[in-house]
C-alpha cells in the first residue's frame, strides 16, 4: 500500500468518525467538572453590592462589569461602566472578547441571582477563573446602595467607609443614567480622572 | 495563538514565536514542496503538474479534521477561528484577476515569497507587481468601493449554506478531494510535458 | 508440501491485511476510542454547552412550589439545603444531595435513571441556578428549578432619573 493509499484511507477513516459526530463551532466546558464545582461552591464566586459600590465608586479601571439584561433594560439604566450581553446571547457571541480582556475581574450581574449566577458557572466551565457574580443582582443593588440610609447616632469608621462608598456609587449611578446617550461615556471618563486625583492620602 | 490560548494564557512574545515557527514551517514546506518553481504551478493550469492541488488540498483537510478533532475534545476554540467574510461580486472579479495573474506571472502571493526567498528573479518583479496593485487598489478604492463590498452574505460556510451536518461535510469533502486527487493523476498522464516535468 | 503451504497463507492473511493497514488501525482506532469515551462518559461533560444550557435562556426550567404539579410523570425533589424546612408534595420522591456531592457516581446514576422530572430545590436560587447548569452540562436533561422566587428575575424597584442636579464634567 503506497504513503497516498495510506494517508487517503487515514483521512477517509477519519471522516467517517467525524461524519457521525454532532460538530459545531460552540465551546464546550474544558474544564475538570469537580474543579469547576469546586469553584462555583465556594462563597467567594459572589460578589456583594457594597464590594461592587466600592469598586465603581474608585474610579478603579482594572475590573469589568457585565450585564446580562435584555437591551432596552441596559438602555434605560444600567451599573456605570458596564457592557451588556444579554444572557441568551452569551453563547451565541464568544464571550472569549469581553472575559479575557486584560481586566483583572469580570462582575457578572442581572436582575436578580439566577442569570448572574448561570453565566459564572459557564464562565468558570470555559476556564474564565477571574469571573463573579454579584450576589442579588440589581435589586439587591437599589437596597442598599440606591436606598441606603444610615439610621443611628453613631457612626464607626468602618461603617462610614461604607456609607460614603455608597453615597459616591449612588451619585454616580443617577447622574449618569440621567444623562442623554450621547453624554454618558464621556461623562465616566472624566469621572474616572476626577476621583484619581481626589483620592490621595489615607482611604 | 488565539483558539490555544482559551486553554493556557501564553505571554505575548511566547504567541509570536510560536506564529514565527509556524510561518517558518509553512514556508519550509513550500519550498521542499517544490512552489518555489513556477512550471510546476502553472502545471496546475495546463494540467501535467497537478502538485498543487494534492499538497494544499491536504494540508486543508488535515487542518480541518485536526482542528475538528481538537474542538470535540475542548483543546482548541473554534469560534476564534476567523471565517472569512463573503463579498460574492468582489470575489469572482478579485478571482479572475487573481487566476490571471497566476497563470500570467506563475506564483500566487505566498509562493512568490518562497520563490523570492531563494533569490529568483522573476519573483522580485512579481512581488512588485504584487506590491503595486495592492498600491493602486488602495488609492482607487473609492470608486470602486460600492462593488467591494456589495452582494454581501456574510461569515458564510459551505455546510451552513447546504443545510448538512459539519460532519458530514466534512467526510464528502474527503472522498471529494480522493476523487480529484485520482482525476488529476488521470491528467497528468494525459497532459505530460516530458521536456518540462522532467525539468522540476 | 504444496497444501500445507496454501493453507499456512490462509491462516496467516489476516496478519497480513493488519499488517498492510496498520497505520490506518493504528491512527483511526485510537480516535475512535477517545472520542466514544468522550461522547458516553458519565462523569464528564458534554460537546456543546449551548446545547445543554437552551432551557435557561427562555426560563422553561424554572418552576414556581405551586406549579411543580403541571409537570407530567415521577418527580425527583433533590434538596441541597442541610437547613431546609418545608413541606413539599409528598408525592415526590425526595433525596438530599449537599451541593458538594451532586457530580459522585451515585448521584448522577439516581438522577440519570430517573424517568420523570427533576426539581432542584435550594433557598438560594443562585445555588440552584450553578448546581442547575453543572447538572445539565454533564447531559442530563428534564431537570427543573423549583423555587419561592419565581419572579427572581423581575427588576423590583424604580429608577427615578435626576435631570435637575447634572453631573460635572472636569478636565
Amino acid at each position: 500500500m503506497n504513503p497516498r493509499e495510506k494517508l487517503s484511507a487515514i483521512l477517509i477513516s477519519l471522516g467517517l468518525i467525524l461524519a457521525l459526530l454532532p460538530l459545531s463551532s460552540n465551546r464546550s466546558f474544558n474544564a475538570r467538572p469537580e474543579k469547576v464545582l469546586e469553584e462555583i461552591l465556594d462563597p467567594e464566586i459572589t460578589v456583594t453590592a457594597d464590594q461592587t459600590a466600592r469598586l465603581v465608586a474608585s474610579g478603579d479601571n482594572s475590573f469589568q462589569l457585565i450585564d446580562l439584561r435584555s437591551r432596552e433594560e441596559f438602555r434605560a439604566f444600567n451599573i456605570p461602566g458596564s457592557v451588556n450581553i444579554p444572557y441568551n446571547e452569551f453563547l451565541d457571541t464568544d464571550p472569549h472578547q469581553i472575559l479575557k480582556n486584560g481586566k483583572s475581574i469580570n462582575i457578572l450581574y442581572s436582575n436578580g441571582d439566577i442569570y448572574s449566577n448561570y453565566a459564572v458557572t459557564i464562565a468558570r466551565g470555559l476556564r474564565y477563573n477571574n469571573t463573579f457574580a454579584m450576589k442579588g443582582g440589581l435589586n439587591e443593588w437599589f437596597n442598599t446602595v440606591m436606598n441606603s440610609a444610615f439610621s443611628g447616632e453613631r457612626i464607626s469608621a468602618r461603617e462610614n467607609a461604607l456609607y460614603e462608598a455608597r453615597f459616591r456609587a449612588r451619585k454616580l449611578f443617577t447622574e449618569i443614567n440621567s444623562l442623554p446617550d450621547s453624554l454618558k461615556q464621556k461623562f465616566i471618563e472624566s469621572k474616572r480622572l476626577a476621583a484619581k486625583k481626589l483620592d490621595g492620602g489615607c482611604e | 495563538m488565539g483558539p490555544i490560548s482559551s486553554l493556557i494564557t501564553m505571554p505575548g512574545w511566547l504567541e509570536m514565536l510560536i506564529a514565527l515557527l509556524i510561518g517558518t514551517g509553512f514556508g519550509f514546506a513550500l519550498e521542499q514542496a517544490g512552489f518555489s518553481s513556477s512550471r510546476k504551478l502553472v502545471g496546475m493550469f495546463y494540467g501535467y503538474d497537478t502538485t498543487v492541488l494534492k499538497v494544499f488540498f491536504t494540508a486543508a483537510i488535515v487542518a480541518l479534521v485536526g482542528s475538528q478533532f481538537l474542538s470535540y475534545f475542548g483543546l482548541l476554540n473554534l469560534s476564534q477561528v476567523y471565517v472569512n467574510e463573503y463579498y460574492a461580486g468582489a470575489s469572482i472579479i478579485g478571482g479572475i484577476i487573481m487566476g490571471a495573474g497566476f497563470i500570467m506571472g506563475g506564483y500566487c502571493p505566498g509562493t512568490g515569497l518562497s520563490a523570492l526567498s531563494i533569490g529568483k528573479i522573476d519573483a522580485v518583479v512579481f512581488a512588485l507587481g504584487g506590491f503595486t496593485g495592492a498600491f493602486l487598489f488602495g488609492e482607487t478604492y473609492p470608486l470602486i468601493q460600492n462593488f467591494a463590498n456589495g452582494s454581501y452574505k456574510g461569515a458564510e460556510k459551505i455546510d451552513e449554506a447546504l443545510g448538512i451536518s459539519t460532519g458530514l461535510f466534512i467526510f464528502l469533502l474527503i472522498v471529494a478531494a480522493a476523487g480529484m486527487f485520482w482525476i488529476g493523476e488521470l491528467a497528468e498522464k494525459k497532459f505530460a510535458r516530458p521536456d518540462i516535468t522532467g525539468e522540476i | 508440501m504444496t497444501v500445507v503451504a496454501s493453507n499456512l497463507q490462509k491462516r496467516n492473511y489476516p496478519m497480513k491485511i493488519l499488517k498492510k493497514y496498520i497505520i490506518v488501525i493504528a491512527i483511526a482506532l485510537p480516535a475512535l476510542i477517545l472520542i466514544t469515551i468522550k461522547t458516553f462518559n458519565a462523569a464528564g461533560f458534554k460537546y456543546d454547552a449551548k446545547r445543554w444550557s437552551i432551557p435557561s435562556f427562555n426560563g422553561s426550567n424554572l418552576v414556581s412550589i405551586s406549579d411543580t404539579g403541571k409537570l407530567q410523570g415521577d418527580k425527583l425533589l433533590v434538596i441541597l439545603d442541610k437547613e431546609t424546612e418545608g413541606e413539599f408534595m409528598t408525592s415526590a420522591h425526595i433525596v438530599m444531595i449537599p451541593p458538594g456531592a451532586i457530580l459522585e457516581k451515585q448521584h448522577l446514576r439516581l438522577m440519570r435513571e430517573h424517568k420523570g422530572p427533576i426539581l432542584l430545590f435550594s433557598a438560594d436560587p443562585g445555588l440552584s441556578a450553578r448546581v442547575w447548569m453543572i447538572i445539565s452540562q454533564t447531559g442530563i436533561t428534564n431537570i427543573y428549578i423549583m423555587t419561592s422566587h419565581i419572579d427572581n428575575e423581575i427588576f423590583k424597584s424604580r429608577f427615578r432619573p435626576d435631570t435637575v442636579t447634572g453631573p460635572e464634567f472636569t478636565n
